[in-house]
Protein backbone atom coordinates (compact mmCIF):
# COMPACT_ATOMS: atom_id res chain seq x y z
CA UNK A 1 0.00 0.00 0.00
CA UNK A 2 1.43 3.36 -1.03
CA UNK A 3 1.75 6.16 1.52
CA UNK A 4 -1.04 8.03 -0.31
CA UNK A 5 -3.35 5.03 -0.06
CA UNK A 6 -2.50 4.70 3.63
CA UNK A 7 -3.41 8.33 4.19
CA UNK A 8 -6.66 7.84 2.27
CA UNK A 9 -7.51 4.89 4.53
CA UNK A 10 -6.75 6.99 7.63
CA UNK A 11 -8.95 9.79 6.38
CA UNK A 12 -11.76 7.35 5.66
CA UNK A 13 -11.53 6.00 9.21
CA UNK A 14 -11.48 9.54 10.60
CA UNK A 15 -14.58 10.35 8.58
CA UNK A 16 -16.40 7.30 9.95
CA UNK A 17 -15.49 8.28 13.50
CA UNK A 18 -16.53 11.91 12.96
CA UNK A 19 -19.83 10.85 11.40
CA UNK A 20 -20.50 8.69 14.45
CA UNK A 21 -19.73 11.59 16.80
CA UNK A 22 -21.92 13.92 14.78
CA UNK A 23 -24.76 11.42 14.80
CA UNK A 24 -24.46 11.04 18.59
CA UNK A 25 -24.33 14.82 19.12
CA UNK A 26 -27.35 15.39 16.91
CA UNK A 27 -29.34 12.63 18.61
CA UNK A 28 -28.50 14.07 22.04
CA UNK A 29 -29.49 17.52 20.88
CA UNK A 30 -32.73 16.23 19.34
CA UNK A 31 -33.63 14.36 22.55
CA UNK A 32 -32.94 17.43 24.69
CA UNK A 33 -34.82 19.64 22.26
CA UNK A 34 -37.92 17.44 22.39
CA UNK A 35 -37.75 17.38 26.17
CA UNK A 36 -37.42 21.18 26.28
CA UNK A 37 -40.31 21.68 23.89
CA UNK A 38 -42.48 19.49 26.10
CA UNK A 39 -41.35 21.42 29.17
CA UNK A 40 -42.11 24.69 27.37
CA UNK A 41 -45.70 23.63 26.75
CA UNK A 42 -46.13 22.48 30.37
CA UNK A 43 -44.52 25.66 31.70
CA UNK A 44 -46.78 27.90 29.65
CA UNK A 45 -49.83 25.86 30.59
CA UNK A 46 -49.20 25.85 34.36
CA UNK A 47 -47.24 28.99 35.09
CA UNK A 48 -48.38 31.67 32.65
CA UNK A 49 -51.94 31.85 34.13
CA UNK A 50 -50.42 32.57 37.54
CA UNK A 51 -48.24 35.31 36.07
CA UNK A 52 -51.23 36.74 34.22
CA UNK A 53 -53.12 36.93 37.49
CA UNK A 54 -50.12 38.48 39.26
CA UNK A 55 -49.84 41.10 36.50
CA UNK A 56 -53.48 42.04 36.88
CA UNK A 57 -53.07 42.51 40.64
CA UNK A 58 -49.87 44.46 40.09
CA UNK A 59 -51.73 46.78 37.76
CA UNK A 60 -54.39 47.37 40.40
CA UNK A 61 -51.66 48.04 42.91
CA UNK A 62 -49.89 50.48 40.62
CA UNK A 63 -53.15 52.26 39.91
CA UNK A 64 -53.62 52.76 43.66
CA UNK A 65 -50.00 53.94 43.92
CA UNK A 66 -50.71 56.64 41.34
CA UNK A 67 -53.84 57.66 43.22
CA UNK A 68 -51.90 57.89 46.50
CA UNK A 69 -49.27 60.03 44.87
CA UNK A 70 -51.91 62.40 43.47
CA UNK A 71 -53.67 62.61 46.84
CA UNK A 72 -50.38 63.41 48.57
CA UNK A 73 -49.87 66.27 46.12
CA UNK A 74 -53.31 67.58 46.99
CA UNK A 75 -52.65 67.20 50.71
CA UNK A 76 -49.32 69.01 50.42
CA UNK A 77 -51.05 71.68 48.31
CA UNK A 78 -48.89 70.96 45.28
CA UNK A 79 -52.03 70.50 43.23
CA UNK A 80 -55.64 71.53 43.88
CA UNK A 81 -58.44 69.14 44.64
CA UNK A 82 -60.37 68.55 41.41
CA UNK A 83 -63.95 69.73 41.29
CA UNK A 84 -65.03 66.61 39.46
CA UNK A 85 -64.92 63.85 42.10
CA UNK A 86 -64.26 61.19 39.46
CA UNK A 87 -61.45 63.04 37.71
CA UNK A 88 -58.67 61.45 39.74
CA UNK A 89 -60.01 57.94 39.26
CA UNK A 90 -60.28 58.52 35.51
CA UNK A 91 -56.73 59.90 35.29
CA UNK A 92 -55.32 56.96 37.23
CA UNK A 93 -57.23 54.46 35.12
CA UNK A 94 -55.99 56.11 31.90
CA UNK A 95 -52.38 56.12 33.05
CA UNK A 96 -52.46 52.51 34.10
CA UNK A 97 -54.27 51.49 30.92
CA UNK A 98 -51.53 53.04 28.82
CA UNK A 99 -48.89 51.23 30.86
CA UNK A 100 -50.79 47.97 30.48
CA UNK A 101 -51.03 48.44 26.72
CA UNK A 102 -47.31 49.19 26.50
CA UNK A 103 -46.45 46.06 28.46
CA UNK A 104 -48.86 43.81 26.65
CA UNK A 105 -48.46 45.18 23.14
CA UNK A 106 -48.30 42.57 20.45
CA UNK A 107 -45.15 42.64 18.32
CA UNK A 108 -45.46 45.19 15.53
CA UNK A 109 -43.61 43.14 12.98
CA UNK A 110 -45.38 40.22 11.41
CA UNK A 111 -44.37 36.88 12.85
CA UNK A 112 -41.62 35.19 10.95
CA UNK A 113 -42.96 32.53 8.68
CA UNK A 114 -40.53 30.03 7.34
CA UNK A 115 -40.01 30.67 3.66
CA UNK A 116 -38.26 27.40 3.06
CA UNK A 117 -40.57 25.45 0.81
CA UNK A 118 -40.41 21.83 -0.14
CA UNK A 119 -39.07 22.85 -3.57
CA UNK A 120 -36.19 24.71 -1.98
CA UNK A 121 -35.40 21.76 0.27
CA UNK A 122 -35.29 19.47 -2.69
CA UNK A 123 -33.17 21.86 -4.70
CA UNK A 124 -30.66 22.16 -1.86
CA UNK A 125 -30.46 18.40 -1.44
CA UNK A 126 -29.82 17.99 -5.14
CA UNK A 127 -27.22 20.72 -5.18
CA UNK A 128 -25.36 19.14 -2.33
CA UNK A 129 -25.34 15.86 -4.20
CA UNK A 130 -24.73 16.84 -7.82
CA UNK A 131 -22.85 20.13 -7.76
CA UNK A 132 -19.91 20.00 -10.25
CA UNK A 133 -17.51 21.60 -7.80
CA UNK A 134 -17.75 18.60 -5.52
CA UNK A 135 -15.63 16.49 -7.89
CA UNK A 136 -12.33 17.16 -9.57
CA UNK A 137 -12.41 14.63 -12.37
CA UNK A 138 -13.30 16.23 -15.75
CA UNK A 139 -15.82 13.65 -16.97
CA UNK A 140 -17.70 13.63 -13.72
CA UNK A 141 -17.67 17.46 -13.64
CA UNK A 142 -19.08 17.61 -17.19
CA UNK A 143 -21.85 15.11 -16.37
CA UNK A 144 -22.71 16.98 -13.19
CA UNK A 145 -22.74 20.36 -14.97
CA UNK A 146 -25.23 19.01 -17.48
CA UNK A 147 -27.41 17.49 -14.77
CA UNK A 148 -27.28 20.63 -12.64
CA UNK A 149 -28.46 22.78 -15.56
CA UNK A 150 -31.54 20.52 -15.78
CA UNK A 151 -32.07 20.74 -12.04
CA UNK A 152 -31.76 24.54 -12.18
CA UNK A 153 -34.34 24.70 -14.92
CA UNK A 154 -36.77 22.50 -12.96
CA UNK A 155 -36.25 24.74 -9.93
CA UNK A 156 -36.87 27.87 -11.98
CA UNK A 157 -40.13 26.33 -13.15
CA UNK A 158 -40.89 25.27 -9.55
CA UNK A 159 -41.50 21.80 -10.95
CA UNK A 160 -41.51 19.73 -7.80
CA UNK A 161 -42.17 16.44 -9.60
CA UNK A 162 -39.16 16.92 -11.86
CA UNK A 163 -37.00 17.77 -8.85
CA UNK A 164 -38.22 14.68 -7.01
CA UNK A 165 -37.28 12.61 -10.06
CA UNK A 166 -33.70 13.85 -9.85
CA UNK A 167 -33.48 12.48 -6.28
CA UNK A 168 -33.66 9.00 -7.82
CA UNK A 169 -30.78 9.81 -10.18
CA UNK A 170 -27.68 7.78 -9.34
CA UNK A 171 -24.82 9.79 -7.99
CA UNK A 172 -22.17 10.84 -10.46
CA UNK A 173 -18.77 9.95 -9.10
CA UNK A 174 -15.39 9.93 -10.85
CA UNK A 175 -14.80 6.65 -12.64
CA UNK A 176 -11.27 6.37 -11.56
CA UNK A 177 -10.50 9.10 -9.21
CA UNK A 178 -6.86 9.88 -8.85
CA UNK A 179 -5.40 9.27 -5.42
CA UNK A 180 -4.56 12.95 -5.00
CA UNK A 181 -8.07 14.06 -5.92
CA UNK A 182 -9.57 11.49 -3.55
CA UNK A 183 -7.39 12.74 -0.73
CA UNK A 184 -8.47 16.35 -1.36
CA UNK A 185 -12.12 15.28 -1.31
CA UNK A 186 -11.66 13.36 1.94
CA UNK A 187 -9.79 16.20 3.63
CA UNK A 188 -12.65 18.55 2.68
CA UNK A 189 -15.14 16.11 4.12
CA UNK A 190 -13.21 15.86 7.40
CA UNK A 191 -13.15 19.65 7.71
CA UNK A 192 -16.87 19.80 6.93
CA UNK A 193 -17.71 17.14 9.53
CA UNK A 194 -15.62 18.87 12.20
CA UNK A 195 -17.37 22.13 11.49
CA UNK A 196 -20.80 20.44 11.70
CA UNK A 197 -19.85 18.74 14.96
CA UNK A 198 -18.71 22.02 16.53
CA UNK A 199 -21.87 23.74 15.36
CA UNK A 200 -24.03 21.00 16.88
CA UNK A 201 -22.21 21.16 20.23
CA UNK A 202 -22.53 24.96 20.36
CA UNK A 203 -26.22 24.73 19.56
CA UNK A 204 -26.72 22.22 22.38
CA UNK A 205 -24.77 24.30 24.86
CA UNK A 206 -26.67 27.45 23.93
CA UNK A 207 -30.09 25.83 24.42
CA UNK A 208 -29.02 24.23 27.73
CA UNK A 209 -27.84 27.57 29.09
CA UNK A 210 -30.98 29.43 27.99
CA UNK A 211 -33.42 30.61 30.69
CA UNK A 212 -35.87 27.88 29.76
CA UNK A 213 -33.09 25.28 29.89
CA UNK A 214 -32.03 26.41 33.38
CA UNK A 215 -35.61 26.37 34.56
CA UNK A 216 -36.09 22.87 33.18
CA UNK A 217 -33.09 21.70 35.21
CA UNK A 218 -34.70 23.19 38.34
CA UNK A 219 -38.04 21.61 37.49
CA UNK A 220 -36.27 18.29 37.06
CA UNK A 221 -34.85 18.57 40.60
CA UNK A 222 -38.28 19.43 42.00
CA UNK A 223 -39.79 16.49 40.15
CA UNK A 224 -37.22 14.09 41.55
CA UNK A 225 -37.45 15.44 45.11
CA UNK A 226 -41.14 16.28 45.45
CA UNK A 227 -42.88 14.67 42.48
CA UNK A 228 -44.03 18.05 41.15
CA UNK A 229 -41.87 19.90 38.61
CA UNK A 230 -43.42 23.29 39.37
CA UNK A 231 -43.65 23.01 43.14
CA UNK A 232 -41.23 25.80 44.04
CA UNK A 233 -42.22 28.09 41.15
CA UNK A 234 -45.92 27.72 41.90
CA UNK A 235 -45.30 28.18 45.62
CA UNK A 236 -43.30 31.35 44.99
CA UNK A 237 -45.96 32.77 42.67
CA UNK A 238 -48.86 31.95 44.95
CA UNK A 239 -47.07 33.67 47.82
CA UNK A 240 -46.39 36.73 45.67
CA UNK A 241 -49.99 36.79 44.56
CA UNK A 242 -51.25 36.72 48.14
CA UNK A 243 -48.76 39.43 49.17
CA UNK A 244 -49.78 41.63 46.26
CA UNK A 245 -53.48 41.27 47.08
CA UNK A 246 -52.81 42.11 50.73
CA UNK A 247 -50.64 45.05 49.76
CA UNK A 248 -53.30 46.36 47.39
CA UNK A 249 -55.91 46.09 50.13
CA UNK A 250 -53.71 48.11 52.48
CA UNK A 251 -53.05 50.70 49.78
CA UNK A 252 -56.78 51.12 49.34
CA UNK A 253 -57.11 51.74 53.07
CA UNK A 254 -54.33 54.35 52.86
CA UNK A 255 -56.12 55.90 49.92
CA UNK A 256 -59.29 56.14 52.01
CA UNK A 257 -57.32 57.76 54.85
CA UNK A 258 -55.89 60.33 52.48
CA UNK A 259 -59.31 61.12 51.06
CA UNK A 260 -60.60 61.90 54.54
CA UNK A 261 -57.60 64.19 55.04
CA UNK A 262 -57.77 66.12 51.77
CA UNK A 263 -61.53 66.41 51.32
CA UNK A 264 -62.86 67.44 54.69
CA UNK B 1 -38.29 8.89 -2.18
CA UNK B 2 -35.37 6.60 -1.51
CA UNK B 3 -34.26 5.50 1.91
CA UNK B 4 -31.23 7.71 1.59
CA UNK B 5 -33.31 10.82 1.01
CA UNK B 6 -35.52 9.91 3.98
CA UNK B 7 -32.49 9.67 6.20
CA UNK B 8 -31.29 12.99 4.89
CA UNK B 9 -34.60 14.68 5.52
CA UNK B 10 -34.51 13.47 9.13
CA UNK B 11 -31.08 14.98 9.58
CA UNK B 12 -32.20 18.24 8.05
CA UNK B 13 -35.32 18.63 10.19
CA UNK B 14 -35.46 22.28 11.31
CA UNK B 15 -35.27 22.91 15.06
CA UNK B 16 -37.11 26.07 15.99
CA UNK B 17 -35.92 27.74 19.18
CA UNK B 18 -38.35 27.95 22.14
CA UNK B 19 -40.89 30.73 21.75
CA UNK B 20 -39.86 34.23 22.79
CA UNK B 21 -42.82 34.37 25.18
CA UNK B 22 -41.65 31.23 26.98
CA UNK B 23 -38.05 32.47 27.17
CA UNK B 24 -39.12 35.84 28.60
CA UNK B 25 -41.38 34.18 31.13
CA UNK B 26 -38.58 31.79 32.09
CA UNK B 27 -36.18 34.71 32.59
CA UNK B 28 -38.76 36.46 34.77
CA UNK B 29 -39.32 33.30 36.80
CA UNK B 30 -35.59 32.89 37.42
CA UNK B 31 -35.39 36.54 38.56
CA UNK B 32 -38.37 36.09 40.88
CA UNK B 33 -37.02 32.86 42.37
CA UNK B 34 -33.73 34.63 43.06
CA UNK B 35 -35.55 37.55 44.66
CA UNK B 36 -37.42 35.17 46.92
CA UNK B 37 -34.15 33.78 48.28
CA UNK B 38 -32.77 37.20 49.22
CA UNK B 39 -31.78 38.14 52.76
CA UNK B 40 -34.56 39.13 55.14
CA UNK B 41 -33.03 42.62 55.41
CA UNK B 42 -34.37 43.36 51.96
CA UNK B 43 -37.62 43.71 53.87
CA UNK B 44 -37.63 47.28 55.23
CA UNK B 45 -39.50 46.32 58.40
CA UNK B 46 -36.89 43.66 59.23
CA UNK B 47 -34.10 46.06 58.42
CA UNK B 48 -35.47 48.86 60.56
CA UNK B 49 -36.08 46.47 63.44
CA UNK B 50 -32.58 45.00 63.05
CA UNK B 51 -30.98 48.45 63.17
CA UNK B 52 -33.14 49.49 66.12
CA UNK B 53 -32.33 46.38 68.14
CA UNK B 54 -28.71 45.64 67.19
CA UNK B 55 -27.43 48.78 65.50
CA UNK B 56 -26.33 49.35 61.95
CA UNK B 57 -22.82 48.00 62.47
CA UNK B 58 -24.20 44.60 63.51
CA UNK B 59 -26.55 44.56 60.55
CA UNK B 60 -23.68 45.36 58.19
CA UNK B 61 -21.56 42.61 59.69
CA UNK B 62 -24.38 40.11 59.30
CA UNK B 63 -24.85 41.13 55.68
CA UNK B 64 -21.14 40.96 54.87
CA UNK B 65 -21.10 37.23 55.59
CA UNK B 66 -24.57 36.50 54.18
CA UNK B 67 -24.72 33.99 51.35
CA UNK B 68 -28.14 34.91 50.05
CA UNK B 69 -28.28 36.45 46.56
CA UNK B 70 -27.93 40.25 46.23
CA UNK B 71 -26.63 40.62 49.81
CA UNK B 72 -23.51 42.42 48.56
CA UNK B 73 -25.65 45.00 46.80
CA UNK B 74 -27.64 45.68 49.96
CA UNK B 75 -24.49 45.75 52.08
CA UNK B 76 -22.90 48.32 49.79
CA UNK B 77 -25.94 50.60 49.79
CA UNK B 78 -26.23 50.45 53.58
CA UNK B 79 -22.50 51.04 54.06
CA UNK B 80 -22.70 54.16 51.94
CA UNK B 81 -25.52 55.48 54.11
CA UNK B 82 -23.73 54.49 57.30
CA UNK B 83 -22.15 57.88 58.03
CA UNK B 84 -25.43 59.65 57.79
CA UNK B 85 -27.24 57.15 59.99
CA UNK B 86 -24.42 57.06 62.53
CA UNK B 87 -25.04 60.64 63.57
CA UNK B 88 -28.64 60.10 64.38
CA UNK B 89 -30.24 59.23 67.61
CA UNK B 90 -32.43 56.36 66.49
CA UNK B 91 -34.76 56.66 69.43
CA UNK B 92 -35.53 60.27 68.77
CA UNK B 93 -35.54 60.18 65.00
CA UNK B 94 -36.90 56.76 64.08
CA UNK B 95 -38.44 57.93 60.82
CA UNK B 96 -35.31 59.55 59.46
CA UNK B 97 -33.94 56.14 58.53
CA UNK B 98 -37.10 55.37 56.59
CA UNK B 99 -36.88 58.65 54.68
CA UNK B 100 -33.23 58.07 53.89
CA UNK B 101 -33.79 54.46 52.85
CA UNK B 102 -36.80 55.36 50.71
CA UNK B 103 -34.74 57.96 48.84
CA UNK B 104 -31.90 55.50 48.40
CA UNK B 105 -34.31 52.85 47.08
CA UNK B 106 -35.66 55.40 44.61
CA UNK B 107 -32.15 56.07 43.34
CA UNK B 108 -31.43 52.35 43.05
CA UNK B 109 -34.82 51.79 41.37
CA UNK B 110 -35.85 49.25 44.00
CA UNK B 111 -39.53 49.97 43.53
CA UNK B 112 -40.80 47.48 46.11
CA UNK B 113 -38.46 48.79 48.81
CA UNK B 114 -39.39 52.37 47.98
CA UNK B 115 -43.09 51.59 48.23
CA UNK B 116 -42.66 49.71 51.50
CA UNK B 117 -40.70 52.55 53.13
CA UNK B 118 -43.22 55.07 51.83
CA UNK B 119 -46.10 53.05 53.24
CA UNK B 120 -44.42 52.73 56.61
CA UNK B 121 -43.92 56.49 56.73
CA UNK B 122 -47.53 56.99 55.80
CA UNK B 123 -48.70 54.60 58.51
CA UNK B 124 -46.55 56.32 61.13
CA UNK B 125 -47.98 59.68 60.15
CA UNK B 126 -51.52 58.38 60.16
CA UNK B 127 -51.04 56.77 63.58
CA UNK B 128 -49.76 60.11 64.93
CA UNK B 129 -52.78 61.89 63.51
CA UNK B 130 -55.04 59.31 65.07
CA UNK B 131 -53.40 59.79 68.44
CA UNK B 132 -53.83 63.54 68.18
CA UNK B 133 -57.43 62.95 67.25
CA UNK B 134 -57.89 60.80 70.34
CA UNK B 135 -56.33 63.53 72.46
CA UNK B 136 -58.73 66.03 70.96
CA UNK B 137 -61.70 63.80 71.66
CA UNK B 138 -60.82 63.58 75.35
CA UNK B 139 -60.99 67.37 75.49
CA UNK B 140 -64.75 67.42 75.07
CA UNK B 141 -67.40 66.91 72.50
CA UNK B 142 -66.71 70.15 70.66
CA UNK B 143 -64.07 69.92 68.01
CA UNK B 144 -62.87 73.49 68.65
CA UNK B 145 -61.90 74.76 72.06
CA UNK B 146 -61.51 78.59 72.24
CA UNK B 147 -59.40 78.28 75.39
CA UNK B 148 -56.84 76.13 73.67
CA UNK B 149 -53.44 77.72 72.96
CA UNK B 150 -52.00 74.77 71.11
CA UNK B 151 -50.02 71.57 71.00
CA UNK B 152 -46.27 71.61 71.48
CA UNK B 153 -43.63 68.89 71.75
CA UNK B 154 -40.78 69.11 74.28
CA UNK B 155 -37.32 69.76 72.80
CA UNK B 156 -36.28 66.14 73.25
CA UNK B 157 -39.47 64.89 71.61
CA UNK B 158 -40.46 62.71 74.52
CA UNK B 159 -43.48 64.73 75.61
CA UNK B 160 -46.40 66.39 73.93
CA UNK B 161 -48.05 69.34 75.70
CA UNK B 162 -51.64 70.32 75.19
CA UNK B 163 -51.81 73.90 76.41
CA UNK B 164 -54.99 75.67 77.35
CA UNK B 165 -55.40 79.02 79.04
CA UNK B 166 -55.89 77.53 82.46
CA UNK B 167 -54.50 74.03 82.17
CA UNK B 168 -51.64 72.07 80.64
CA UNK B 169 -51.77 68.31 79.97
CA UNK B 170 -48.62 66.37 79.16
CA UNK B 171 -49.01 63.35 76.88
CA UNK B 172 -46.78 60.51 75.87
CA UNK B 173 -46.75 60.75 72.07
CA UNK B 174 -45.75 57.08 71.71
CA UNK B 175 -48.72 55.73 73.64
CA UNK B 176 -51.16 58.63 73.38
CA UNK B 177 -51.74 58.48 77.14
CA UNK B 178 -51.61 61.44 79.56
CA UNK B 179 -48.61 61.57 81.91
CA UNK B 180 -49.23 64.61 84.10
CA UNK B 181 -50.92 68.00 84.19
CA UNK B 182 -50.54 71.44 85.77
CA UNK B 183 -52.98 74.13 86.68
CA UNK B 184 -51.08 77.46 86.90
CA UNK B 185 -52.25 80.18 89.33
CA UNK B 186 -52.93 82.70 86.51
CA UNK B 187 -54.01 82.31 82.88
CA UNK B 188 -51.33 81.19 80.48
CA UNK B 189 -50.41 83.54 77.62
CA UNK B 190 -47.58 81.66 75.90
CA UNK B 191 -45.20 78.75 76.25
CA UNK B 192 -42.01 77.53 74.58
CA UNK B 193 -39.88 74.36 74.75
CA UNK B 194 -36.39 75.47 75.84
CA UNK B 195 -34.13 72.42 75.77
CA UNK B 196 -34.26 68.81 76.78
CA UNK B 197 -37.47 68.49 78.85
CA UNK B 198 -37.56 72.11 80.08
CA UNK B 199 -40.60 74.24 79.24
CA UNK B 200 -40.97 78.02 79.76
CA UNK B 201 -44.49 79.24 80.48
CA UNK B 202 -45.47 82.91 80.44
CA UNK B 203 -48.50 83.98 82.45
CA UNK B 204 -50.88 86.88 82.10
CA UNK B 205 -49.52 88.64 85.20
CA UNK B 206 -45.92 88.62 83.84
CA UNK B 207 -44.68 85.61 85.78
CA UNK B 208 -42.34 83.24 83.94
CA UNK B 209 -42.41 79.65 85.09
CA UNK B 210 -40.03 76.84 84.23
CA UNK B 211 -41.37 73.27 84.19
CA UNK B 212 -39.00 70.29 84.24
CA UNK B 213 -41.17 67.58 82.82
CA UNK B 214 -39.11 64.55 83.82
CA UNK B 215 -39.10 65.75 87.45
CA UNK B 216 -42.60 67.19 87.15
CA UNK B 217 -41.54 70.35 89.04
CA UNK B 218 -42.57 73.90 88.25
CA UNK B 219 -40.86 76.96 89.69
CA UNK B 220 -41.11 80.72 89.22
CA UNK B 221 -38.14 82.23 87.38
CA UNK B 222 -38.94 85.93 87.15
CA UNK B 223 -41.83 88.34 87.24
CA UNK B 224 -41.93 91.26 84.84
CA UNK B 225 -44.38 94.06 84.28
CA UNK B 226 -47.21 93.27 81.89
CA UNK B 227 -48.59 90.14 80.35
CA UNK B 228 -46.07 87.82 78.64
CA UNK B 229 -47.58 87.65 75.16
CA UNK B 230 -44.67 85.84 73.45
CA UNK B 231 -41.55 83.99 74.49
CA UNK B 232 -38.57 83.40 72.21
CA UNK B 233 -35.43 81.51 73.19
CA UNK B 234 -31.97 80.96 71.77
CA UNK B 235 -29.14 79.11 73.46
CA UNK B 236 -28.89 80.45 77.04
CA UNK B 237 -31.13 83.48 76.56
CA UNK B 238 -34.82 84.03 76.52
CA UNK B 239 -36.81 87.05 75.29
CA UNK B 240 -40.14 87.83 76.89
CA UNK B 241 -42.40 90.14 74.91
CA UNK B 242 -45.06 92.27 76.48
CA UNK B 243 -47.15 94.89 74.78
CA UNK B 244 -44.59 97.68 75.48
CA UNK B 245 -41.26 96.04 76.26
CA UNK B 246 -38.86 93.22 75.37
CA UNK B 247 -37.08 91.60 78.34
CA UNK B 248 -33.86 89.70 77.77
CA UNK B 249 -33.18 87.20 80.54
CA UNK B 250 -30.39 84.67 80.94
CA UNK B 251 -30.52 81.01 81.84
CA UNK B 252 -30.77 81.66 85.58
CA UNK B 253 -33.65 84.07 85.14
CA UNK B 254 -31.61 87.23 85.68
CA UNK B 255 -32.84 90.25 83.74
CA UNK B 256 -30.06 91.29 81.34
CA UNK B 257 -31.69 93.99 79.25
CA UNK B 258 -34.97 95.79 78.82
CA UNK B 259 -35.82 97.17 75.39
CA UNK B 260 -38.86 99.33 74.72
CA UNK B 261 -41.19 97.93 72.10
CA UNK B 262 -41.55 100.64 69.47
CA UNK B 263 -43.70 98.52 67.15
CA UNK B 264 -47.38 99.05 66.95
Amino acid sequence: MTPEQQEIEQKKQEIVALEDQLADAEVRYAAYYIELKYFESLFLEHISPLYASLDRWNMRLQSTDIMLSKLRDIRDQVSPIPEDPFMLEIECAQQIRLRWQENHQLPQSAPKISTVTETQDLYRTLTRRFHPDLVVEDDARAQRTELMSKINEAYREQDIQALQAFIEHPNILPTEEEAEATLVRLIRRVAQLKSLLKESQQRHESITKSALGKLMAKAQTDLEEHGDPFLSIRGMLEERLENTKFLWLNQRVREAHLWTEVDR
Amino acid sequence: MSNQSNIQSTWRMPFNPPSEQAQQLAERTIRDLRQQQRHKYWDVEYLQEGIRKNGLEAVLEELSSAEEPDSTELHQALSEENDRIGNWNQELEPQKFLVMWRDRAKTEQWDDICRQADNMLFDHRWASLQRLCDIKQTRGDLGFDPNRIGLMPSANGKYLLDIEQEFITVWNPQTGKPITSWNPPISIRSAVALYDDLIAIGLQDGTLFHWELSEDTQYEVIKIEGSIDKIASKEDYCVLCTQNTFFLIDEDGTLEREIPNSFD
